[in-house]
C-alpha cells in the first residue's frame, strides 16, 4: 500500500522548499475566501491548472484522477445551484473547492513527507506542549502500523472466508480492535525496552554528546 | 506512558485501516465509511482525552498530506471541500463519546457505549459538520442540514456496533479499556 501520495519523477516543483509550498496554500485560501469575486477565482483555478500542466501532461492527468471524486461534487453542486437560481454564485463557490483541491495536490505530490513533518517540526518548536520528536515519531508509527493494520484485518477477512459463504461484516471489527490494542502493548514494551520515547531534550543531549565525542 | 503513547498511535492506525474497508451502500445509495466507526471507538475506548488525541493525530497527518482518508484522501484539499465540518468534527465528537463513557457508569456498557456514540459521533459531529457545509457551500443551516440527513441511518447503525465491540473488547481485554480505568 502506497501511504504518501507523492509523484515519484522529479519535476522543478520537487525542488522548491516545502516551506514556500506550504506557505502559499493559506495564502491563495485567503484571497479566494475574502475576496468573493468569480473573475479572480476563475483566474486563480486556471493558473492553479497551468501550474499542474507546468509539470507535464502525466502530473496533471494523475492530480486529475485524484481529484475526480471532488470534480463530481463539484459538477453537482454547480448544476444543484444553477437550478436554484444562482449559477455565479455555483461557479464561484466550484472553483475556489477546485482551486484549493488542486493546489494542495501540488503540494503532496511535489513534496516528500520527512520536509513537511520537518517544517511541521520547526512550526511547532515555540509551543513547550508540543514535543516535535515525539510528534515525528508517532506519524512514522501510524504510517507503518496502518500497512500492517490492513494486512492483519485481510487476514481476518480471510480466515471468515474459509469459515463462511457469507461475506466478512461487522463480526471481524472485533478481533481486528483486539489485534491492534495487543500491537499496541507489544510495541510499548519493546520500546520501554529500547529506553523509552524519543523527546525533543534528550535529541539535543544526544547531539551535545556527539558534538563533544562523549 | 509509552503504553498511552502507542495506543493513541495505534487508534490513529486502525482509524486509517478501517478507511480500507470497502464501504457498504444504504438502500438510499448513500455510501458509507467505516472511519468515523474507528472514531467512536477511539472515544469509547481510549477515553475523552486519549480518544481524542488520537484523532487530532489523523487529523494532523492528513492535512500535511498522508492519504489516510477513505478512498485514499489526504492533503489540505480536505479543509476546502464540503465534508470539512465533518472531518473537523471528529475531534470533539471522540472527545464527547469518551467523556461519556468515563462518566457514566450504568451497568450495561454495550448501552453506555452506544448512546455515547449517539452523543458524540451523531448530535456533536452533526452540529459541526452541518456548519462546515453551511461554510463551504454557502448554504443556510437548514439547506445544509437536509444534505446530511441522508448518512443518520448509516450512522446509527455505527452507533450500535460501537457498543457491541466496546463490550466485547471489555470482555475479551478489561484492562485496554482506558476508559474505564
Amino acid at each position: 500500500m502506497l501511504l504518501t501520495l507523492i509523484y515519484p519523477t522529479e519535476t522543478w516543483a520537487h525542488r522548491l522548499p516545502a516551506n514556500v509550498k506550504l506557505a502559499a496554500l493559506p495564502v491563495v485560501s485567503i484571497v479566494l475566501f475574502a475576496s468573493g469575486s468569480l473573475p479572480l477565482a476563475a483566474l486563480l483555478c486556471a493558473m492553479t491548472v497551468l501550474l499542474l500542466l507546468s509539470c507535464g501532461g502525466r502530473f496533471a492527468k494523475s492530480a486529475a484522477r485524484s481529484a475526480r471524486p471532488i470534480l463530481i461534487f463539484i459538477a453537482v453542486m454547480i448544476a444543484w445551484l444553477w437550478f436554484a437560481g444562482t449559477p455565479f454564485e455555483g461557479l464561484r463557490i466550484g472553483l475556489r473547492m477546485l482551486t484549493l483541491v488542486l493546489l494542495s495536490l501540488f503540494l503532496t505530490m511535489t513534496t516528500q513527507f520527512d520536509a513537511i513533518m520537518q517544517v511541521i517540526r520547526t512550526l511547532v518548536r515555540p509551543f513547550p506542549f508540543v514535543d516535535g520528536a515525539r510528534l515525528a515519531f508517532a506519524a512514522i508509527l501510524v504510517v507503518r502500523m496502518t500497512h500492517i493494520l490492513a494486512q492483519k484485518g485481510q487476514m481476518l477477512a480471510m480466515a471468515w472466508r474459509a469459515r463462511s459463504h457469507r461475506r466478512p461484516g461487522w463480526q471481524i471489527f472485533m478481533p481486528w480492535i483486539i489485534v491492534a490494542l495487543d500491537d499496541a502493548a507489544h510495541v510499548s514494551e519493546a520500546l520501554r525496552a529500547r529506553g523509552g520515547l524519543p523527546s525533543d531534550t534528550s535529541e539535543c543531549k544526544t547531539k551535545d554528546e556527539d558534538r563533544n565525542g562523549t | 506512558m509509552e503504553h498511552r503513547f502507542v495506543s493513541i498511535a495505534l487508534f490513529t492506525a486502525l482509524i486509517a485501516a478501517l478507511g480500507l474497508v470497502p464501504s457498504f451502500q444504504l438502500m438510499s445509495g448513500v455510501p458509507i465509511s467505516m472511519q468515523s466507526l474507528g472514531v467512536m471507538l477511539a472515544g469509547t475506548v481510549l477515553g475523552a482525552k486519549r480518544g481524542a488525541a488520537a484523532v487530532l493525530l489523523l487529523q494532523v497527518l492528513v492535512v500535511i498530506g498522508l492519504p489516510l482518508l477513505a478512498g485514499g484522501r489526504g492533503g489540505p484539499g480536505i479543509l476546502a471541500g464540503p465534508s470539512v465540518g465533518f472531518f473537523i468534527g471528529w475531534l470533539p465528537a471522540a472527545y464527547v463519546t469518551g467523556l461519556v463513557v468515563e462518566r457514566w457508569r450504568a451497568r450495561s456498557l454495550t448501552l453506555v457505549a452506544a448512546v455515547a456514540a449517539l452523543l458524540g459521533g451523531i448530535v456533536v459531529m452533526y452540529v459541526f459538520g452541518i456548519i462546515g457545509m453551511a461554510w463551504a457551500l454557502e448554504r443556510s443551516l437548514p439547506q445544509a442540514a437536509l444534505l446530511s440527513l441522508p448518512f443518520i441511518p448509516g450512522d446509527a447503525v455505527k452507533c450500535v456496533l460501537t457498543g457491541l465491540i466496546t463490550n466485547a473488547v471489555a470482555r475479551a481485554r478489561p484492562s485496554y479499556l482506558m476508559s474505564r480505568q
